[in-house]
C-alpha cells in the first residue's frame, strides 16, 4: 500500500530499548524490562513535503528521526524509501542509500570535530562516497559554503569549528548534510540552540535549500511556532506514539489533542495582550517503562473521563486527513 | 518605589589578544523592590556578563568600572570578602543550564547543605527542613533531596537550581536563561513558578534571556540590550505595543509567531559589530534600516521619552 508520491513511508515502526538491570534484578523478574521509546508508529511523507514532528523531551521524536536515517535498529515495524524497504538493508548497500537520506542534529558544536577543518568536514561525505577528483571537491565544498552564506568561502574552508558562531557552525553541518544532493534530510531541533535572531536567518535558508533542491524534510521540534514557518504537515507525539496527525492549519486552528492544545497555547507569545487560554499542563510526562494505562496522556489531561483510564484510543479521522487519537476530541 | 540596584555608568572590560574588550559599556539603570526586568538581545549583547557583575562573578583581570549600588552599598567597591558573604546569601544566580551547574557527583541535598551552611550556622536536620520547604515551594517532593541530578528530568533540574537560589532568601535573583534549555510545557511551568514565586515571596528578579516572548509573559519591564549598551529601556506593557528602537523592532519581528496569514521571518541582517572596534557612531547603524546620516558618525545618546522610558537613537531627538 505504498503510495506513489510518498517518498518515505513508515509501518507500525517500534523500538525498545532494553533497561540494563543488575544482577539480582534480572534473578527476580522474568522478561526484560524496556523503555518503550517508540512504540507502533505509522507515517507517509510525500515528495518535497515538510512533515513536523512534535513532542516534549522523552517523546520519541529524536528516536523516529534516527530509525529513519537507520541510525537505529528498529525493534518492529518497516521502513521505504523511495518504494524501497530500507529496514534491514546494512553494509555497502545501506551506505549507498545513505547518499539520499542525511541527519542535522541539535548541538552543532557536538556534530562537528573539533579537529577538523570546517572544509574538510563537508568534504569528508564525499571522500567516503569517492565522488569525484580532490580538486573537484573542493570546489563543490566552496560552492556550498558560498551558498550557505558562508562568505567568503575560501576563508571559512580552512577555519576550525570553535572559530565561528553557532548560527555558522550550524549552516556547516547543513553544507555537509547536503553536499551529496539527498532527496530526504531529517533536521532534529536545529534551530533550538541558537539566538532568536539567528534562528529566523537559518529557518529561512532551510526554506529557500527545500525550493531549491526539492527536499523533504522530517523536521523535529518541541516549539510549534518555529514548526508554523516550514512545515506543511504535523505530526503530534507522546510517549512513543502519534497523537495527532494533520496538515498545518488544520492542526493549528482546530487541535483535536488535549495535548496538541496544551503544546500551543505554552509558546510564549511576544504578546503581553495575547489572550491565551493557558492550558498548564500538571507533571512532567512519564516513564517510558511503565506506561499509563489506557489512553498514556490521561494522567496529565485536562479533561480524562472514565473511559480515558482503562481503553487506549485509536487513530481516527476527525475531518479530512486530520487525524486523533483521543477518546473525546475537541473537534 | 524603592530601588533595590542601581546602575550607574557601568563597565565591563575583558582583557584579551589586542586590547581591553568592553562586554557592557557605560550602562545605567535601576531595579525596583519586587520587580521583575528583563534583559534581552542576542548572544554577545553583554547581557550575560552585566549579570555576572552584580555578583562580581568575572574572570580574573576583568575591568569593573562605575556604580553597583546594592541597598545602598556599592558592589564594585566591596572587599572579597564582603562579596562572599553576599552571594547566595543576598543575591543569588540560576543559570541557564542546570546539569553543568548541578554537581554530577553530589546528591541534592549536598548542594543544599552547602550552599546554606556557607552562610547559616545551622546543625544538618535545620538545614534539610529548610531545604524541603523550599523544594516544596517549586513542585518537588522532598524525597528528591536523595536524588542526584542525572536522576531529575530537565525541569526537575531548574527547579531544584531555582530552589538553591530561594534557599536563603535573598533579596535579588539573577536568572540567566532560566529556561532557554528546557521544552515549551516545561518552560510554561518554569514562567508560572517564577511569578506566583514573585508574588509570594516579593522576590526581585532580574531575567536574562534572548527570547522577547518569555518577557512578554513574566517581566514588569524590558531593558534591550545591543554591543554593550542599553538601548531601550520601557514598561513591558508599552515596549511590546510599541518599540522604539530599530532594533527592538527587528528583534521583536523576528519572533516566530502563530499567526497563520504571517509566514514571513522578518529576520535581522548582519552580525553584531566587533566589540575591540566598535563602529564610531551608532553600534546599530550598519544594520539600521531608519539609519540616518548622523548615525554613522556621532553615538546617540539616551534620550527619554517619558518617567520611564529610555532609548538611544537619533530619531527620537528633540
Amino acid at each position: 500500500m505504498v503510495s506513489m508520491d510518498s517518498l518515505v513511508r513508515v509501518e507500525g515502526l517500534k523500538k525498545y530499548f532494553p533497561v540494563r538491570r543488575g544482577l539480582i534484578g534480572s534473578l527476580f523478574s522474568r522478561g526484560g524490562i524496556f523503555i518503550r521509546a517508540v512504540d507502533d508508529v505509522s507515517f507517509d511523507i510525500a515528495s518535497g513535503e515538510t512533515l513536523g514532528l512534535i513532542g516534549e523531551s522523552g517523546s520519541g521524536k529524536t528516536t523516529v528521526g534516527r530509525l529513519l536515517v537507520r541510525l537505529l535498529e528498529p525493534t518492529e515495524g518497516r521502513i521505504f524509501f523511495d518504494g524501497e524497504d530500507i529496514t534491514l538493508l546494512s553494509g555497502k548497500e545501506l551506505r549507498e542509500r545513505r547518499r539520499k537520506f542525511q541527519i542535522i542534529f541539535q548541538d552543532p558544536m557536538a556534530s562537528l570535530c573539533p579537529h577538523m577543518k570546517i572544509g574538510e568536514a563537508v568534504r569528508h561525505p564525499l571522500v567516503i562516497h569517492g565522488i569525484g577528483t580532490e580538486r573537484e571537491q573542493k570546489n563543490k565544498v566552496l560552492k556550498m559554503l558560498e551558498r550557505m552564506g558562508l562568505s567568503p568561502p575560501d576563508a571559512f574552508y580552512d577555519k576550525y569549528p570553535h572559530e565561528l558562531s553557532g548560527g555558522q557552525r550550524q549552516r556547516v553541518v547543513i553544507a555537509r548534510a547536503l553536499i551529496l544532493r539527498p532527496k530526504f534530510v531529517v533536521a532534529d531541533e536545529p534551530l533550538s540552540m541558537l539566538d532568536v535572531s539567528v534562528r529566523a536567518k537559518l529557518l529561512e535558508l532551510m526554506i529557500e535549500l527545500k525550493r531549491e533542491l526539492n527536499l523533504t524534510y522530517l523536521f523535529i521540534t518541541h516549539d510549534l511556532s518555529t514548526a508554523k514557518y516550514i512545515c506543511d504537515k504535523i505530526a503530534v507525539m507522546y510517549l512513543g506514539k502519534i497523537v495527532e496527525f494533520g496538515r498545518l492549519r488544520d492542526l493549528y486552528l482546530y487541535p483535536a489533542h488535549p495535548y496538541t492544545k496544551a503544546l500551543l497555547s505554552a509558546i510564549p507569545v511576544p504578546d503581553v495582550k495575547a489572550k491565551r487560554g493557558e492550558i498548564l499542563l500538571s507533571g512532567e510526562i512519564p516513564n517510558p517503562i511503565d506506561l499509563p494505562s489506557g489512553c498514556r496522556f490521561h494522567p496529565r489531561c485536562p479533561s480524562a473521563k472514565e473511559e480515558c483510564l482503562v481503553k487506549e484510543p485509536e487513530m481516527r479521522e476527525v475531518s479530512s486527513e486530520h487525524w486523533v487519537a483521543c477518546h473525546f476530541p475537541l473537534v | 518605589m524603592e530601588a533595590l540596584l542601581e546602575v550607574r555608568r557601568l563597565k565591563v572590560g575583558y582583557n584579551v589578544e589586542g586590547g581591553t574588550l568592553w562586554a557592557v559599556d557605560d550602562v545605567s539603570f535601576s531595579v525596583d523592590k519586587g520587580e521583575i526586568v528583563g534583559i534581552v538581545g542576542e548572544s554577545g549583547c553583554g547581557k550575560t556578563t552585566l549579570g555576572l557583575s552584580f555578583l562580581r562573578l568575572l574572570p580574573p583581570g576583568s575591568k569593573l568600572e562605575g556604580e553597583l549600588l546594592f541597598d545602598g552599598r556599592d558592589i564594585v567597591k566591596l572587599s572579597e570578602e564582603e562579596i562572599r558573604a553576599l552571594r547566595g546569601k543576598e543575591i543569588a544566580m540560576v543559570f541557564q543550564d542546570p546539569m553543568t551547574s548541578l554537581n554530577p557527583v553530589l546528591k541534592i541535598k549536598e548542594h543544599f547543605l552547602e550552599t546554606i551552611r556557607t552562610h547559616l550556622a545551622l546543625s544538618e536536620e535545620e538545614a534539610l527542613k529548610m531545604a524541603s520547604e523550599v523544594l516544596g515551594s517549586v513542585g518537588i517532593p522532598p524525597q528528591k533531596l536523595e536524588a542526584y541530578p542525572f536522576e531529575l528530568s530537565g525541569g526537575q533540574r531548574q527547579r531544584v537550581m531555582i530552589a538553591l537560589a530561594l534557599v536563603l532568601k535573598p533579596k535579588l535573583i539573577v536568572a540567566d536563561e532560566p529556561t532557554t534549555s528546557l521544552d515549551v510545557v516545561v518552560q510554561a511551568g518554569v514562567l508560572d513558578l517564577i511569578r506566583r514565586l514573585r508574588e509570594e515571596f516579593g522576590l526581585t528578579i532580574v531575567l536574562i534571556t534572548h527570547d522577547l516572548g518569555v518577557v512578554a509573559q513574566v517581566a514588569d519591564r524590558v531593558m534591550v540590550m545591543y554591543a554593550g549598551k542599553v538601548v531601550e529601556i520601557a514598561f513591558t506593557e508599552e515596549f511590546f505595543s510599541a518599540p522604539l528602537h530599530p532594533y527592538s523592532k527587528a528583534l521583536l519581528f523576528s519572533v516566530p509567531n502563530l499567526d497563520l496569514e504571517d509566514f514571513d521571518l522578518h529576520s535581522l541582517e548582519g552580525s553584531p559589530p566587533d566589540l575591540l572596534n566598535p563602529p564610531k557612531g551608532c553600534r546599530f547603524y550598519p544594520r539600521c534600516f531608519e539609519a540616518m546620516d548622523i548615525c554613522s558618525f556621532k553615538e546617540p545618546e539616551v534620550f527619554r521619552i517619558s518617567k520611564s522610558r529610555f532609548v538611544r537613537c537619533w530619531k527620537y531627538y528633540g
